[in-house]
């Protein structure tokens, strides 16, 4: 049956058939669900829903004080965040390809931040940098490095702390992908490059970079994707806090809708944070591309 | 050269091992520590008095506190349904979503399609939104289908996550194959389902192995969903147990006992899978059509 | 004593002592019978409910939480598969529970709180219980059981008059504990604050004795019921509920820039910028708060009373033994922290299924159905929490008590609190959650002095304003 000839196309959607299947049903219906919430004002504890068309994103931009906060702290943690796990990632593949004794077991090691969870993540941080009991501040002040216990979660630099937290969490999984595209580059352009000798950075931008330009924005990408995104470890790791300076647009959208009920307006935040996301996925995409 | 190169690379890998190892060496401290030595300012590097008891009783058995002197008994939460049924759930979504993404990777990164690039936006698009906003319309779905409280939800809800981005990361990883080696293959007789099954899956093993090991994780760790769709049911999987841990009193100890309990299935599969995203095999089409 | 051989015992005297025994084993054997534990007699053609009842909780103990159904079901002799279900819920449990109300899912029994109570009673989710009557199911009349609360309860869980529920636990939020050894080494046993003043006073003075870091740990950490409370009870204790809100629904608010509620938050500021208090409170949820107290590096700390149980216990805290709370001299301390166990108002029931539901609840916020408060005490010995007023008097809570607390007295002492303890008015009007939202963001701007005291307590005053019209 297989053997009767299909063309391109057909076979491509042949294949293609249970994705597209599962894309509209599962994420199409939440997608316009979600919009239209956004454009009422249905908040369960005052029992309102109401169509309210764009009053939500006009409250939003113009008559929120938080808007704008909230802003500037998604944009300095997802660029942060994003920056940081990627070059992490990018040194951690780079470092794996080289062959090495108890490489493998290293690899494994490396890979155990992937495995816990945000939440656990979360968790795991919020102690390890506590003021009194946590294990960093009681390092630095029994080797007499510093002489109280410092606070890290502070207002300017909680959210640095945060990004930290992030990126200890992901960058294993840009490590691999990027790993896995380090390994297909054909060794004789190596080789080539040793009678050549070239040095360390010529090979990184002539012969690595090339390979690893596309793998490189995929990761970007996605890293920027899950930092925008984040909420789950802003409401574990500090809350918004202190007062408000890590109180990043997905913590917002999810305090608004279920702390404060109103989730016409957590939808609204929500597709501002698609905007956004959006917007600096497609720099990063460009920046990238026109690296030659 | 080479004695520099080496210098590089122990000390990468020490501030490596440094980095990585650091909290999770903490959490291995909590985890054998009574509850009132976890609170101790400045922390304790090393438990003084050692012990099993958050191991023993987020198991779900009585343990004796040598602080107070009497025999606490468990704590309570579901933590052995929670490893196995976040151990179920994963496997299931990882199976699952390399039989479709994978296919479904070559057609995006291989053929020439019409509304190629479309699809491609409305993949990266559905996942921009954050999971917070389509929490409620899942729920309500959830709820009316008989969703909700069973494995089978929630395998569907992370196929929701995972196939989309799977797909979007495969496409690369194909595009980026040698094209010669599946032209040889179909010159040489395969037909097309043949070239993809005998030729081109074994060379992308590296990147299908990855995604296989990515679903899992994603699956194993995910959190909202599994807390809406599952929590206080029997079907519960690990991360809401741990996140009711921490809700009300925190039970430090006892929640960083679970998670490291949790870490053993992740730690597995991570074995289990790196070796194939190691090993890359250009595949020769002569030998598989002799067969 | 034995005699030794060559005594022949008489054939009589063997005999009298085998009836001795035998008599001995006989009588014994009647009153160990009756002294076991009463058997339950299930009732021969007894009615059990028709499904499942159900009931959602939070994280906290939950293990206790399921013996105390476990019993309940034993009691009853109700069959493995109508077992209760006790469902453990996480996050916010208001928020979760009331998804769970609003999507019509089948629950018999959840907590309420007094906020909560106004919007579910008025969405017709739980049911009053004013009129719950004794019948061969029911155990008591609701007449009997409400002259036997804490009149705070009453006040605050009644809409419209009518009842909502029976108290799971009543609690003073925004004690003073303190830190027995750490004040002795002081020099300071004993000398009580009997203001908020006075304490920040006391407070100056221990700073400069340089004998640990922070001599303050306030209830300013990063939750609902963290900082926002923290400043609520500290006004109210000082002038009364006037002093923030109105009398009358929809208790708008009182205070403003240049009342008694700007003295409090310039007071906070003061013991901030003094460097009185440690500064990563702002971030630190409800478990760090306590693991904080429990290291033992404070002096004093505002906590609900029941952490007396916590903080005395040697598996948690460093302090057992030596944790005490401050008595109310010249105003009360903190404000009433309770929960109470809410009939929902199920969809699917059927016969009697109402009237074991109306068990139920009197089994856990009453007596169960043998006179016995055994839900009551349960939860005042593991972990100190209160009900009614009866318990605490019980001679085996207070001898257990007794012996793990600092003294004795302190039983009275959390007694005398929760008898003048205030409730904000403000809890009673649906709007009130919106705005401890706000105020949990608002409040620690004032500290880090990201805005100013007075921009502050306006926001504060006019989103009360704005909130409490709307509704």
């Amino acid at each position: 049956m297989f053997t009767k000839r299909l063309t391109d196309t057909q076979f491509g959607l042949l294949l293609l058939l249970p994705l597209i299947f599962l894309l509209f049903f599962l994420n199409g219906y939440p997608l316009v669900y979600s919009f239209w919430l956004s454009l009422t004002n249905y908040d369960i504890s005052r029992g309102t829903s109401d169509f309210i068309g764009f009053l939500n994103y006009y409250n939003l931009f113009f008559n929120d004080p938080y808007f704008l906060n909230s802003l500037r702290v998604t944009l300095h943690f997802a660029i942060e965040a994003t920056i940081i796990s990627t070059l992490l990632g990018l040194g951690i593949a780079l470092l794996l390809n080289e062959n090495f004794r108890g490489r493998g077991l290293i690899r494994t090691l490396v890979l155990l931040p992937w495995a816990f969870s945000t939440y656990a993540v979360a968790t795991l941080f919020r102690y390890f940098l506590a003021q009194n009991v946590g294990f960093l501040s009681s390092l630095l002040y029994s080797l007499g490095l510093t002489k109280e216990m410092i606070n890290f979660l502070t207002v300017e630099h909680a959210i640095d702390f945060v990004a930290l937290a992030f990126a200890w969490n992901i960058a294993p999984l840009g490590a691999f992908f990027l790993l896995a595209n380090l390994q297909v580059i054909p060794e004789d352009l190596f080789r080539q490059a040793k009678i050549d000798r070239a040095n360390v950075f010529q090979r990184f931008r002539y012969i690595i970079l090339p390979f690893l330009k596309h793998p490189l924005i995929v990761i970007l990408i996605l890293n920027n994707l899950f930092s925008v995104t984040e909420a789950t470890l802003i409401l574990i790791l500090t809350g918004g806090g202190p007062g408000v300076s890590t109180q990043v647009l997905s913590y917002w959208a999810f305090a608004q809708s279920f702390i404060n009920y109103s989730f016409g307006y957590g939808a609204a935040i929500s597709w501002v944070l698609v905007l956004i996301a959006t917007i600096i996925g497609l720099i990063y995409f460009f920046i990238v591309t026109k690296l030659k | 050269m080479v004695n520099k190169k080496k210098i590089v690379i122990i000390i990468g890998c020490f501030l490596l091992i440094l980095w990585t190892l650091t909290p999770i060496y903490w959490l291995f401290n909590i985890s054998f520590m009574y509850h009132a030595e976890a609170y101790t300012s400045p922390a304790h590097f090393f438990p003084e008095k050692p012990t099993l008891s958050n191991y023993l009783r987020s198991l779900g058995f009585s343990a004796y506190n040598e602080l107070s002197g009497q025999v606490e008994g468990p704590a309570g939460y579901p933590v052995k349904e929670g490893l196995i049924n976040s151990a179920i759930v994963a496997i299931a979504v990882a199976i699952i979503t390399v039989i479709i993404a994978s296919p479904a990777g070559y057609v995006m990164g291989r053929l020439r399609l019409p509304h190629k690039n479309l699809l491609l936006l409305l993949l990266l698009g559905s996942r921009t939104l954050p999971p917070v906003a389509v929490l409620i319309p899942f729920y309500v779905i959830g709820l009316k289908l008989g969703l909700v409280g069973n494995i089978f939800g929630l395998i569907i809800m992370h196929l929701s996550i995972t196939i989309p981005l799977m797909t979007w990361i495969l496409m690369g990883f194909f595009a980026s194959l040698p094209i010669e080696v599946e032209r040889a293959s179909r010159i040489d007789g395969c037909n097309r389902l043949q070239s993809l099954l005998y030729v081109v899956f074994p060379m992308a093993l590296p990147g299908i192995a990855a995604i296989g090991l990515l679903s899992f994780l994603i699956s194993y760790n995910e959190f909202l969903f599994a807390w809406i769709f599952t929590q206080g049911t029997p079907a519960v999987t690990l991360q809401p147990v741990l996140a009711s841990m921490w809700f009300m009193i925190g039970e430090l100890n006892i929640m960083a006992a679970a998670n490291v309990m949790g870490l053993i299935v992740p730690i597995i599969i991570c074995i289990l899978f790196q070796k194939y995203i190691m090993k890359l095999r250009i595949v020769d089409p002569v030998s598989i059509v002799i067969r | 004593m034995k005699k030794m051989s060559g005594e022949k015992i008489s054939r009589r005297r063997y005999l009298e002592l085998m009836a001795a025994t035998v008599g001995g084993l006989v009588i014994g054997g009647v009153v160990g019978y009756s002294l076991r534990k009463p058997e339950v007699i299930p009732l021969p053609s007894g009615p059990i409910p028709s499904h499942s009842m159900i009931m959602i909780i939070g994280g906290f103990r939950p293990d206790v939480v399921r013996e105390n159904i476990a019993e309940f079901d034993r009691e009853w002799n109700i069959p493995m598969d109508k077992r209760t279900e006790v469902q453990s819920l996480s996050g916010d449990l208001t928020v979760a529970t009331e998804t769970k109300l609003a999507a019509g899912a089948p629950v018999d029994i959840c907590y309420s709180y007094p906020y909560a109570t106004i919007t579910w009673s008025k969405a017709g989710w739980i049911l009053p219980i004013d009129d719950i009557k004794k019948t061969d199911i029911v155990p008591y009349d609701m007449s009997e059981i409400k002259g036997k609360l804490y009149p705070v309860v009453v006040d605050a869980y009644s809409v419209g008059g009518k009842l909502y529920g029976l108290p799971y636990y009543v609690s003073d939020y925004g004690c003073i504990l303190t830190n027995e050894e750490l004040l002795a080494k002081a020099g300071m046993s004993d000398d009580y604050p009997t203001t908020w003043k006075e304490l920040y006073e006391k407070v100056e003075v221990l700073a400069k004795k340089h004998i640990v870091d922070y001599p303050l740990l306030p209830s300013w950490y990063n939750e609902p019921f963290g900082i926002p409370w923290a400043f609520v009870l500290e006004v109210i204790n000082q002038g009364g509920n006037e002093a923030m809100w109105a009398k009358e629904y929809p208790y708008g608010p009182t205070f403003d820039v240049g009342t008694l509620a700007e003295e409090v938050l310039k007071d906070w500021k003061n013991a901030w910028d003094n460097g009185w208090v440690p500064k990563s409170i702002l971030t630190m949820k409800q478990t760090d708060f306590l693991g904080e107290f429990a290291t033992g590096k404070y002096f004093y700390q505002v906590n609900a009373e029941y952490y007396l149980g916590y903080m005395n216990d040697p598996a948690r805290s460093k302090i057992a033994g030596k944790c005490s709370i401050v008595p109310p001299k010249k105003q009360p301390w903190g404000l009433l922290d309770s929960a109470i166990y809410s009939l929902v108002n199920r969809k699917d029931r059927k016969d009697k299924d109402l009237e074991f539901a109306q068990a139920l609840l009197e089994f856990l916020g009453y007596k169960n159905r043998y006179g016995q408060y055994y839900v009551g005490k349960r939860w005042a010995i593991l972990e100190f929490l209160k009900t009614m007023p009866e318990v605490l008097e019980d001679p085996e809570v207070r001898a257990i008590w007794g012996a793990k607390l600092y003294r004795v007295e302190d039983l009275d002492t959390v007694n005398k609190l929760l008898s003048i303890v205030q409730i904000p008015l403000a809890w009673k009007a649906p709007w009130y959650t919106k705005w401890n939202t706000i105020a949990q963001s608002e409040l620690p701007l004032a500290l880090t002095g990201q805005k100013s005291i007075k921009e502050v307590i306006k926001t504060l005053r006019d989103k009360a304003e704005e909130l409490s019209k709307s509704g």
